[in-house]
């Protein structure tokens, strides 16, 4: 058992629209171990993407902790969470808008280096920038390109690169891969890879696609409405998936095999509004096993299997 | 493939962009037939000029500055090159439709989703409005969309239910042929199996044609009976789903598997194919895969690979295909 | 595999943005000739002090020689007070250069910073900034001008300031728009990852982002300063009478443009250069900076 790097103990995060408070993630509990990768599944509108920013505190919680080597970070504030930065990064979707259009790739990775003064001297940050360039296989002379004239997987790579410019030791990829074509998929996500191996990394890997966090992940955690309804390492989840939902998703992937014939359950029925949820399970209205029970109280997280939590009234009978 | 049963007939179609005094060669030599009720994938990443051909099916290309050659484009017997614009008109909508990526932005945001089925159907049937309302709501809750929201706002509805009108507003006409350019990308995984499964219910009911233009190989191997799979604008493998699948022959087909995480194996590192695609303004001589194919020899870049047969059902244009020992790998396997 | 276009023996050079910029700039001719305007303009004005006597050849009134059309003597001709117009125009370039500039200085500096304020922050700020942009539009630059000039005493600076404040809602609001779109984009939030604060981030990100709009409308804006200044002396108020400024030219010249055009058409083309010289040096500007532009 090795140490907990980061534990998320009932994370909030609520938006005050119009209509009233979204829940946009809702009492989020977990633990990342030291070097591994936590995946975190859901569909458009979970708060996955929420989740990692209020972790990184691009967004301010609203209630909830999270604790960072033990320390808690959620109430950090001037040097302390610049320093927080340095060692959690972010590597974000859209290789398009995430890098500034009127700054070279050389200006975009020394950034960092030069905002947090790691390095003081020109050449030696100069020297820094070309070598995060070859960690991430981008070529030196790019050096002096600007983000429009390079592909989407080559920005990608600029993108890591600045979240390796500060050696963080835990970064939150917040679907890296989702904009990309197959083959530069593969790409970037073996250079996730060895980056890990590499660097001793910590991943919290957000992403809609359960073939790559299957991938890649040691655990998955699969959120729904601002919740988190299963959390199990990869195997496990794959193989003995509890929760309705988790199933509906596992079966709705198409699988590139003409030989597959897998049973597929299509969900009905309206998806919960996040707006004010009222006490019941937030899945219920799709769910083909609920129950009065589900509509009258929301259930919790518990353990069912040693590493295995889903927040289910009838995982019981769902399992049969 | 020529038949008479083919409601789509496109031969030899080149289009290029002619921007700045640059060529920017987007589809080079594409055959396409496709045959009543029948549904391809047309499968390659961004930029291997899917769109651009089911465009150019459409006649719906900018000219200037694209330049469209080809020996035929036919739908359902209609020259596509050379009728009028009114004529276009009708053909498009009545005879082939498309439906595109991006439900967010195909509607009209200030009217209501029933009035925009309606017009469609107006458009091309000699219809009442009030027959035409009433066929709207039809096909409304063909797609699974109860009658009674036909008088809400595209606003009011989410992703997958925006998606679902815009298949709607597509179907109105009961075309023959149907072109879809990804669309489930935009949507969630458990929303683009509903979706997909609907299609599937149509198509079944009316016999549409179906263009499925997708990256994802996993929704080919759902909804497809042919695949076509694109690269640098030309089709360099062309059969029906098993044979692709299942007896893949062109490198990059497999560079394309092999690319994907494979649900079932999470141990296995991936292979992707490396280096990108070339720019259409300046496609390679030869073969344009030759410099990321793990096949190449000197010979791929010196000639344009010929599409060769494999049996029947099966095309390859690959320049080693012929040779007595080449195999890929992927075959080798089977 | 990671490691696929990378060739470690290849020597490259780390371009700066600044020299980057100039670069580009002396490449397009309209910017050069814009700044080689505005440079000659500027020495001018500084200058001409030193070959123009201002009690001799500016201010003294000549009888003898009231209204005389262009010639060898009086190339630009002479107004109704027998002043040759050649040394009042090029005398007021002193006035009207420095009036046109600072005003919009004064104008962008004021009108980027609320600009910016209310668009980044949002919420009670953006709606304090706007109605108080909206409550300076609601007053007709004229008045606004008259009050300032009232208030604070009739002198340059004041001048300045008060037709500062008549372009500042015009420019807060071109900011804030551009401020808006560009906020959003996740490059924002990257920079915030890596810890940069959020002045840092204004004016790193978001003013780099911006520029274009706001050079467009600032350089518009010297031909509105150079122009509303001119009403303003026309009422007395801005720079003392005899001092030739090109606007208060303009408007002498207004009521006698039939029989004696000239005395409009000299100190015209003098503010058409003007602004001319701003527009294509300010659009050269704008293309320089954005690195979409370059070849």
């Amino acid at each position: 058992m090795s140490e907990a790097l980061l534990e998320v103990k009932n994370l909030q995060k609520y938006f005050s629209t119009p209509c009233g408070m979204l829940h946009a993630v809702d009492n989020v509990s977990f633990t990342i171990e030291k070097g591994k990768t936590l995946g975190v599944v859901g569909e458009s509108g979970c708060g996955k993407t929420t989740c990692g920013r209020t972790i990184l505190r691009l967004t301010e919680p609203t209630g909830g902790q999270v604790l960072f080597e033990g320390k808690d970070v959620s109430k950090f504030k001037g040097r302390e969470l610049a320093h927080l930065r340095r060692d959690m990064q972010i590597i974000f979707q859209d290789p398009f808008s995430s890098l500034d259009p009127r700054m070279s790739i050389s200006q975009i990775i020394a950034e960092p280096i030069k905002y947090n003064k790691l390095l003081h001297s020109k050449a030696d940050i100069d020297a820094r920038v070309l070598e995060l360039m070859d960690t991430v296989g981008l070529s030196r002379r790019m050096v002096n390109s600007y983000p429009h004239e390079l592909d989407g997987g080559r920005r990608q790579r600029v993108g890591i690169a600045r979240a390796l410019a500060l050696n963080p030791k835990f970064i939150v990829c917040d679907e890296p891969v989702s904009a990309l074509d197959v083959s530069i998929q593969a790409q970037i996500l073996n250079l996730l890879d060895e980056l890990q191996d590499d660097l001793g990394l910590t991943y919290m890997f957000i992403t809609h696609d359960l073939a790559v966090v299957n991938h890649f992940a040691d655990d998955i955690a699969v959120m729904y409405l601002g919740q988190l309804v299963e959390k199990a390492p990869a195997e496990e989840l794959f193989e003995n998936p509890l929760h309705p939902y988790t199933k509906a998703l596992l079966s709705a992937i198409p699988v590139p095999d003409t030989h597959a014939k897998n049973k597929r359950i299509v969900l009905k029925g309206e998806i919960t509004s996040p707006i004010n949820p009222g006490n019941e399970c937030r899945f219920a209205k799709r769910c083909l096993y609920a129950d009065e029970c589900c509509h009258s109280s929301s259930p919790e997280l518990v353990e069912v299997k040693p590493g295995h939590f889903v927040a289910c009234h009838h995982c019981g009978i769902a399992n049969e | 493939m020529e038949n008479k049963n083919n409601v789509l007939n496109i031969e030899n179609l080149s289009v290029e962009f002619h921007v700045d005094g640059e060529i920017a060669k987007s589809v080079t030599d594409v055959n396409i037939h496709l045959a009543e009720g029948t549904t391809l994938g047309l499968v390659g990443e961004t930029g291997a000029g899917k769109t651009t051909t089911a465009l150019a099916a459409l006649n719906l290309i900018q000219c200037p500055p694209g330049v469209i050659k080809a020996d035929k484009v036919e739908v359902c017997g209609n020259d596509m090159l050379t009728l009028k614009q009114h004529e276009l008109e009708h053909v498009r909508g009545k005879d082939i439709s498309m439906i595109f990526q991006d439900p967010m932005t195909s509607l009209n945001p200030v009217f209501d989703v029933g009035t925009q089925i309606q017009e469609s159907i107006l458009l091309h049937e000699k219809l009442s409005k009030e027959e035409a309302w009433e066929k709207a709501m039809e096909m409304l809750e063909l797609v699974g969309i109860p009658r009674e929201r036909g008088h809400e706002y595209p606003h009011q509805f989410s992703g997958g239910m925006k998606q679902r009108v815009v298949i709607a507003i597509a179907l109105a006409c009961t075309p023959k042929i149907l072109i879809a350019d990804e669309p489930t990308t935009a949507l969630d995984v458990t929303i683009q199996a509903q979706v997909l499964e609907m299609m599937k219910d149509l198509r079944d009911k009316y016999g549409t044609a179906m263009i499925m233009i997708t990256h994802d190989l996993g929704i080919v191997a759902e909804s497809c009976d042919y695949v076509a799979v694109m690269y640098a604008g030309r089709i360099i493998e062309y059969g029906t789903l098993d044979e692709i699948f299942n007896n893949t022959r062109h490198p990059y087909t497999e560079g394309l598997f092999n690319s994907l995480p494979n649900i079932n194996n999470r141990v296995g590192k991936l292979k992707p194919i490396p280096g990108m695609m070339p720019d259409p303004r300046a496609i390679p001589e030869g073969c344009a895969f030759a410099d990321r194919c793990p096949y190449a020899t000197e010979n791929c870049t010196k000639k344009v690979p010929e599409t060769l047969k494999v049996n029947d059902d099966h095309t390859v244009a690959c320049s080693r295909y012929n040779e007595p020992d080449f195999m890929i790998e992927r075959s080798k396997a089977k | 595999m990671a490691k696929l276009d990378n060739k470690k023996t290849e020597k490259v050079v780390l371009r700066s943005q600044g020299r980057e910029v100039w670069r580009r700039l002396t490449k397009n001719k309209g910017a050069m000739l814009g700044l080689a305007i505005i440079i000659i303009l500027t020495i001018l004005a500084l200058t001409v002090d030193l070959f123009i006597d201002f009690d001799t050849q500016i201010a003294a009134i000549d009888a003898k020689n009231r209204n005389v059309a262009p010639c060898a003597a009086f190339p630009f001709g002479t107004d109704n007070m027998g002043r040759n117009l050649l040394y009042r125009v090029v005398y007021g370039t002193k006035y009207s250069l420095f009036i046109g500039v600072m005003g919009t200085v004064f104008a962008c500096v004021v009108g980027i910073f609320l600009g910016l304020m209310s668009g980044y922050y949002g919420g009670l700020v953006d709606d304090i900034i706007m109605r108080f942009i909206d409550i300076i539009q609601a007053i007709p630059a004229i008045m606004m001008g008259i009050v300032v000039v009232s208030a604070l005493g009739a002198s340059m600076t004041n001048l300045i300031i008060a037709i500062g404040i008549a372009g500042v809602p015009y420019l807060t609001r071109i900011t804030r728009a551009a401020v808006l779109t560009v906020k959003n984009q996740e490059y924002i939030e990257a920079a915030k990852a890596v810890g940069l604060s959020e002045p840092a981030i204004m004016i790193k990100h978001i003013l780099p982002n911006c520029v274009s709009p706001i050079l467009v409308a600032a350089t518009m804006q010297v031909a509105q300063v150079i122009l509303a200044a001119s009403s303003l002396s026309f009422l007395g108020l801005g720079v003392p009478v005899p001092s030739p400024e090109w606007g208060s030219l303009l408007s002498a010249g207004r009521s006698a443009i039939t029989s004696h055009p000239y005395l409009c058409l000299f100190p015209g083309i003098a503010i058409v250069i003007t602004v001319l010289a701003f527009n294509l040096f300010g659009d050269g500007f704008r293309d320089a900076l954005d690195p979409k532009l370059r070849k």
